[in-house]
Parts: C-alpha cells; structure tokens; sequence
C-alpha cells in the first residue's frame, strides 16, 4: 500500500503493505541522509496534510493556566499527529504537559484558570477549537473517547458499571435503556471481565481496581470510537494488571482499528506499543520520531537520560543512573532551552536562545542546539 | 433492609427509656412546687398536703417516674391545667405545628438546594456572592429576632400580612396568610446553612475525576451537574437536612412564641411557665420520638441513595 511520508511527498511503498503502519522506519529506506536534516518545524505539520491517513493533527497547540502566581504555560506550541489505527506514545515526566495537550484536545481543559491561547487541533480536518460546545460534546465519548489514570476515582460511585457505559450509548447512538444496558453487558465481556452480567449491576467499589479499568476501557470504547486517549491507563494498577490492560487496548485497537494516543512515563510501555514517540519537556515536545528513531538514535540530551535510566536486567553497572536536578519552576522556566540547568552537554548558546526543532530525516526531530 | 429497620426500631426503645429518665430527672431538678402552682399562692399546707398525695410528689424519684411512664402509656397521664390526658394535649397541637414545620422544610428545600447548585457552578458570580451573604445572615441571625423584624416590615408598616396568630387550616386563604411569616422564619436557618452545605458539597465534587469521566463521555452539562454531582451531593446534604429537621423543632419553640402560633413548641413554653409537669414530660417525650425517628428516617434514606451502604 503505498504511503505518503515526510516533508518532500516522496511516496515510499512500506514493504510489510500492513495497513496500519503510518510510517516507515527509517532503518527500512536511507532516510537518515535526507538533505532537509535542519528543516524549520513549524512548515512541518502543513505539508502533511495531503496524507488521507491523517487522523488527527496539533499544530502549535497552546494551553496556558492563569494561576494566582502567573503564567503558566502547561503546553506551549505542541505539534503531533496520529494516524488512523497507529499507536503514538507520549512521554514525559509529571508536569511536562502531556496530559494538558491530551485534555485540550478534548477541550476538557478547566476554564478558569486554563485557556487554550492559540494553535489548531484538526481532526479529521475539521478545526476543533472552532467547534461549538454541542458540537464537541457529540465529538466527546464518540468519535475520541478518553481512560484516565485513576480507575479508583474515574468511575461515579453512585452509578452501576453498566449504567455508566449505557450512557454514552443512549447519548451518541439514541439506544433505549435495555438496548444499551445489553450493549453494555456486550462491552463488558469483550474488555474480558467474567461474568459480564452480574458486573454490570455492580457499583464500582464492588470492583477491583483492574477491572474498574476494564470498565472504563469499555465506556471508552462503547461508540468505537476513531482515536482513544490513554492518559497514563496502567499507572495506578499493580505490575501483572498492567500487562493485561496494555494488552487488552493493544488488541482492541488492532479489533476495531483505532487510533491511540497513549500517555506514560514507562519507556518499556512504549517500545512495546507505540509506533510513534513524542518526548515532553516542559510543556514542548524536545524530541518526535518513530519509536525505532526514539530508542537506537535518541538525540536529545534528555531522550539519552531517560533511556540510560530505565531499568535494565542485563545492566552491569551497580547504580542506576538518574538525571541530575528537577524540572524548572513553570512560573519561571529558563529564557533558552528548558532542560539546559540539568543537561550534562550544554552550550552558550543554550542558556540564550530556545532551540528549534532539527530534523533527522522525514519525521525525526529534536529540539537541542547540539545538532544544529 | 427490613430486618435492619426492624432492628434500629427496637434500639429506639432503650433510648427512648434514657430520654425519659433524663427529661424526668430535669424536671424534678428544676424549681418550683406543681402543687403550689395547682393551688395558687395562698393554698393552706394541708391542701397542698393532698395534693402532692394525689399527684405521689412526695414518693420517691423512682416510684414518681413508674407511676408517670405506667400514666402516660395507659393514657392516664393529665395535664395539671388542662386537665386532659397530655397526649390528647399534644396531639391538638400537633396539626398547627406539623403545617409550619413541613412548610418551612419544603421552603428551604425548595429554595436552597437549587441556589446552593446555581452558586457551585457560577462561582464567585454575583448570584453566588449574594447568596452567601444571605446565608451568612441566615445563619446568624437569631430566630426571632427576623421574626420581630418581619412583623415589624409586614405586619406594623406595610400592613399586609397578620402579625400574629394561627388563620385556621394552611389549606385556606386566611390560614395562608398567617402561616407565610412564621414558616419563612423558621425556613430561614435551614435555607442558609442547607444553600451552605449544598454548595461546598458541589464545589468539591465538580472537582472529581469522575466528573471528568461523564465529560469526556459527552454528557450534557446540565446532567453532568444533575446527574453525576448532585445525586453524590445527596448524602451530605441529606445528613445536614436530618440535623436541620431536629432544629426545626427547637426553632418551633421560639418561632410559635413569637408568632403566637398554637402549637407544640408554644405549649411545651407555657407548660414549663405552669410547672405542668406532666404535660412538659409529655411533649418533650413526643417530640424526642419525632426527632429519632427522623434520624433513623435519614439513615435509611442513606441506604437508598448510597449503594455503598448496604444494610445486612
């Protein structure tokens, strides 16, 4: 099949011809001595746009919150973009406005204090940010459905499982009560909780926190929808739920050929799922390339850190090694480059000018002087 | 359920075996001799000798407490002014004060639980400042002091509603009229402190994740409130209107004296004015039974709105 990639509307024919594949590693083509290596990123997101696969495109996206204390900008100028059926993964640490630009796509965004300043949010290639709020709502829970990271709060207590999932359905499709209600007893065994009929009567403090997940797994994908928001779904579930969650949205996605945009600060989550990686560092993306590009050529001194400081059974060093400092003040982040008071390679020129994004092939990129 | 029910029914009857050890005991601690106020001032010693005979004032604390409970089940009990059994008593002048009561209940429902929601969700709006403030009012003025003003405003200068006094049945023009001072009055203080709770309650939950759950599901605003946050907004709004509901009674007291309204609170005040011991035993039983009663009613109604309690 072929595919349209990159910058220079090269049409590359992927050779696995598998049609959820978005993009093409560079490992597979000679990508990596492509001429445009330092290509300004802000005519990047446009040039894409002739891609039919093109889901959902953030171009320059920027959430602001207007605290007591000023200013903060929770995500300031993100570009990315999913494809249909692909996997991008979003990561970063607490605070670096991962799930800011995740709920402004929704524009769930609390209004007072946070207000989205300015940028698009194209989906399917309509500008959401000019949607009414009825417009939205139908959008909500039907076309981009959302998991959160706490089962344990995310679910009404005073509402039974199957109450909670027959509502999108009575709201999107127009199903009546028993319609839904059965729907969702449906839902309930295909996100594989046993005795699907029982669970749909029980409120939520009757289930356990992998299950609470499942459920919100099932209300997510009651109206299948198109592109699947995971903000940080397994963090709060022990190690072995984990694992069947992942896989569970993992092999739902393949069902019904969603998008996913998945939120973690767990590297093994992303080698395992994503086909995309967006590295967040206060509130920008520093780093955007397939997860090939992200794991075996990391170039942003951060990237490099995070990866070096992920756990390793065959690593034969005693410590673990961690980036030093924390993550800058957002009331007060540093003129130049944010991550330039903790980077071991930093230059003068960081301290003075934020960096641009530079390329390293069609869709690699960091933001770091180092390879200007 | 049932068996619950059942089983916090018969726990009423130790209680209420306490409550009326603890109004009797009261009631011969306080000054003041029955048989003098049954006689008058200028009674001769053996009159009132006979008297306190008849009435066993002169047994002891526990034979006096026997023969009063033994009275007022087998409905011998009487009134030493009215002469009349003292369930009788009350009971007549249960109708005046159950229409004030639930009156001033369903106004304050009615009107503070929509301005608690309306303040949540428009917060720091002008709406909200001014229903806050007029809580604040509500809560802090004393009962009858809104009740001598609002005489004052409506009865004294603008002339339109009576000052005082019972207008017949609630159900009539006349008794309509009487009532709406009264029942506003005694609302006041539950509107307040209910728009109060109301309000911190919704402001709290508008903030959960679930909240953000029925959001991101597409749910109407208006049922996201409704729905999702007001019906969890119920258990400590319940619980506050359970304690209000006690309250009321005590606001009874002061409100039918001031409105010269011919109820329970008011006989229980004048019943204590004629050291009528009987008849204050009577009502202040009565009226603990109303009020535990009302609490086992409230912590049912728990069990209804809030599947996590479950009553085995």
């Amino acid at each position: 099949m072929p595919l349209t990639v990159g910058l220079n509307h090269k049409k590359i024919t992927n050779e696995s011809g598998a049609p959820n594949n978005g993009h093409v590693r560079p490992a597979d083509t000679t990508n990596l001595k492509n001429p445009l290596k330092t290509k300004i990123y802000k005519d990047f997101p446009t040039k894409c746009t002739d891609n039919d696969d093109l889901l959902l495109q953030i171009e320059n996206l920027k959430t602001f919150f207007h605290t007591e204390d000023g200013l903060i900008r929770g995500c300031d100028g993100v570009s990315y973009s999913v494809k249909k059926g692909q996997t991008l993964a979003v990561v970063g640490e607490s605070g670096s406005g991962k799930s800011v630009t995740a709920m402004s796509i929704l524009k769930l965004i609390p209004d007072p204090p946070g207000k989205i300043a300015g940028g698009r949010i194209l989906f399917k290639g309509n500008d959401l940010l000019s949607f009414t709020p009825d417009e939205m709502r139908k959008i909500r829970g039907n076309e981009i459905a959302m998991i959160f990271q706490e089962p344990m709060t995310s679910l009404n207590p005073v509402m039974t499982a199957g109450e909670q999932i027959s509502e999108s359905l009575i709201l999107h499709r127009g199903f009546n009560k028993k319609e839904a209600m059965s729907n969702a007893v449906e839902l309930l065994s295909l996100v594989g909780i046993p005795a699907p009929e029982t669970r749909a009567g029980e409120y939520p403090h009757q289930l356990s926190g992998g299950m609470r997940q499942r459920v919100m797994i099932a209300i997510a994908l009651a109206c299948r929808p198109d592109l699947l928001i995971a903000d940080e779904p397994t963090s709060a579930l022990d190690v072995t739920i984990q694992a069947q969650i992942l896989r569970l949205i993992k092999k739902l996605q393949k069902q019904f050929g969603m998008a996913v945009i998945l939120i973690t600060h767990d590297m093994g989550v992303v080698a395992e799922t994503a086909d995309m990686v967006a590295v967040m560092y206060c509130g920008r993306i520093v780093e955007y390339g397939t997860s090939h590009d992200i794991f075996f050529s990391p170039r942003h001194p951060y990237l490099k850190g995070l990866l070096r400081s992920v756990l390793n059974i065959d690593n034969e060093e005693d410590d673990l090694y961690i980036i030093e400092g924390n993550i800058p003040d957002p009331l007060n982040l540093p003129e130049g480059c944010p991550f330039e008071p903790r980077c071991p390679e930093k230059m003068d020129i960081c301290t003075k000018q934020r960096p641009e994004p530079f390329f390293f092939g069609n869709v690699h990129y960091a933001c770091c002087w180092l390879h200007a | 359920m049932l068996n619950y029910t059942i089983r916090r029914l018969l726990l009423l009857i130790p209680l209420l075996f306490f409550i009326s050890v603890m109004i009797f005991g009261i009631l011969k601690l306080t000054p003041g001799d029955p048989a003098v106020v049954l006689l008058g001032e200028r009674a001769t010693e053996e009159a009132l000798e006979l008297t306190r005979e008849k009435y066993a004032l002169n047994s002891p604390f526990y034979v006096q407490y026997v023969k009063m409970m033994g009275n007022f089940f087998t409905g011998e009990l009487k009134s030493i002014y009215y002469k009349e059994n003292v369930i009788m008593v009350v009971l007549k002048k249960m109708i005046p004060t159950l229409e004030l009561g639930l009156t001033a209940l369903m106004l304050a429902i009615a009107v503070s639980i929509p301005a608690g929601i309306i303040s949540s969700v428009k917060r720091n709006s002008i709406f909200d400042y001014t229903s806050m403030t007029t809580a604040l009012f509500g809560i802090s003025i004393p009962v009858f002091f809104t009740g001598i003003l609002l005489i004052y405003l409506f009865a004294v200068k603008l002339k339109v509603l009576p000052a005082s006094g019972y207008g017949g049945s609630m159900f009539t023009i006349e008794g309509l009229r009487h009532l709406v001072m009264p029942a506003f009055v005694l609302s006041f203080t539950m509107m307040a402190s209910t728009t109060r709770i109301t309000r911190s309650s919704m402001l709290d939950l508008l903030q959960e994740d679930y909240i953000r759950t029925a959001r991101a599901k597409g749910v109407k605003e208006n049922q996201v409130i409704l729905k999702h946050a007001f019906k969890n907004a119920l258990m400590p709004i319940a619980t506050n209107v359970g304690n209000q509901i006690a309250r009321l009674f005590a606001g009874a007291v002061l409100t039918e004296t001031v409105f010269a309204w011919p109820g329970v609170g008011r006989l229980a005040v004048n019943a204590i004015f004629r050291r009528d011991e009987p008849l204050v035993f009577g009502c202040v039983l009565i009226l603990s039974v109303i009020y535990v009663v009302v609490n086992l009613m409230v912590d049912l109604f728990y069990g209804i709105i809030n599947p996590r309690i479950r009553y085995e």
